[in-house]
């Protein structure tokens, strides 16, 4: 992502490219981790809160991108950690089945691994499914780190870790 | 084992998922989660503000019954008062603020508020059942005459007090079964992130 934090764009103006520049991620974060689309978009507009109630610092950070997945994994991690949702909820065959029908590829085998995949991503735990999400979004080990505020020695652990159960979970077609 | 792994391919396929153009926030968006957050903000008062009746309550009754049992029940009050107080905060607090915490940090939070929640269920149990012990310690001063209890403070401890006490008590338990599976996922999630 090139967009500088440095010039005179007022804090809102830098917060609407930010979120621009990274909405197909958080889409695609928020899909992995709530099955529920209306949920997902209460998620969403949180996320944009807390993003605005943020606006100042995350425009003065070095790592304007961490400071905002931060956010987003905090707030979907919040989610999934408070009452509401006692069990995880799988897709079901519907939500697959639509997910395959919007899936632009026109190759049946990339609509399978993108399914397999997106189920794949959701069965991961909590702590792997973070940082598959971060590296699958192409943040470096740096900006990982600073996501989820732990050095990048123990994201280099995690994110083994994370890629051996998601390997595991797609060979097992669990 | 996931060395042998293609983790660009799947990282590709991942960036190729399909997310609806969606127009930018507006608005009306922050309106909407805002209104959530008030919400959450008003129970956060609503809590202060039974901290605060229980802490005028504990002043009334210092100064309008100057002797142990007055005190005593002052003293009861203004602990009730503050641990209210504290836990409203607590459990309301990391809903104003996101971006100072690491995901880790904000699930042992979770599970530190949870477990405060649970204990202050369980002393507010520990009080019902007092008043309900209470209630009968005064009808055993008035049937063996060791003090002159009023009528009218008996009708009030037998059938406002105590009942009161045992329907809390009772939707107290209730809470605490659900603070104890809200636990359980919570400690399951914590385990996940203390893992490695």
């Amino acid at each position: 992502m090139t967009l500088s934090n440095s010039g005179f764009i007022p804090p809102e103006q830098f917060l609407l490219e930010l979120w621009q520049h990274n909405q197909g991620a958080i889409s695609r974060t928020l899909m992995a981790c709530e099955a529920d689309p209306a949920a997902r978009q209460d998620l969403k507009q949180d996320i944009y809160l807390a993003l605005h109630q943020s606006a100042e610092r995350i425009q003065a950070a070095e790592m304007p991108r961490a400071y905002l997945f931060r956010i987003v994994h905090n707030v979907t991690v919040d989610h999934i950690a408070r009452a509401k949702r006692q069990q995880w909820q799988p897709l079901d065959e519907d939500s697959l089945h639509q997910f395959v029908q919007d899936c632009p590829s026109t190759e049946v085998g990339e609509q399978q691994q993108s399914q397999q995949l997106m189920h794949a991503v959701r069965q991961l735990s909590t702590a792997n499914r973070q940082v598959i999400l971060l590296a699958m979004e192409d943040l470096d080990a740096p900006e990982i780190a600073e996501v989820l505020q732990i050095n990048q020695g123990a994201v280099r652990v995690r994110l083994n870790r994370a890629k051996t159960e998601l390997m595991e979970i797609m060979q097992n077609g669990r | 084992m996931a060395d042998n792994f293609d983790f660009a391919a799947l990282t590709k396929s991942w960036q190729q998922h399909p997310t609806s153009t969606e127009a930018l926030p507006n608005i009306a968006d922050l309106a909407q989660a805002k209104q959530r957050q008030t919400e959450q903000k008003w129970l956060l008062y609503g809590e202060w503000l039974g901290a605060v009746v229980m802490f005028i309550a504990a002043c009334w009754l210092a100064f309008s019954i100057p002797d142990w049992l007055g005190y005593l029940s002052a003293f009861f009050l203004i602990c009730g008062a503050l641990s209210s107080a504290y836990v409203a905060w607590t459990v309301h607090k990391p809903i104003l603020e996101y971006d100072n915490w690491s995901s880790s940090g904000l699930i042992q939070f979770r599970v530190r508020a949870c477990k405060l929640t649970m204990r202050y269920y369980l002393y507010t149990q520990l009080s019902c059942g007092a008043l309900v012990v209470f209630s009968g310690l005064l009808w055993w001063m008035q049937w063996w005459n060791i003090a002159q209890i009023s009528a009218n403070l008996l009708v009030f401890y037998s059938l406002i007090v105590a009942p009161l006490s045992l329907i809390a008590s009772y939707l107290l338990q209730q809470k605490k079964r659900k603070k104890a599976a809200e636990l359980k996922q919570l400690t399951r999630l914590a385990n996940d992130f203390q893992s490695e």
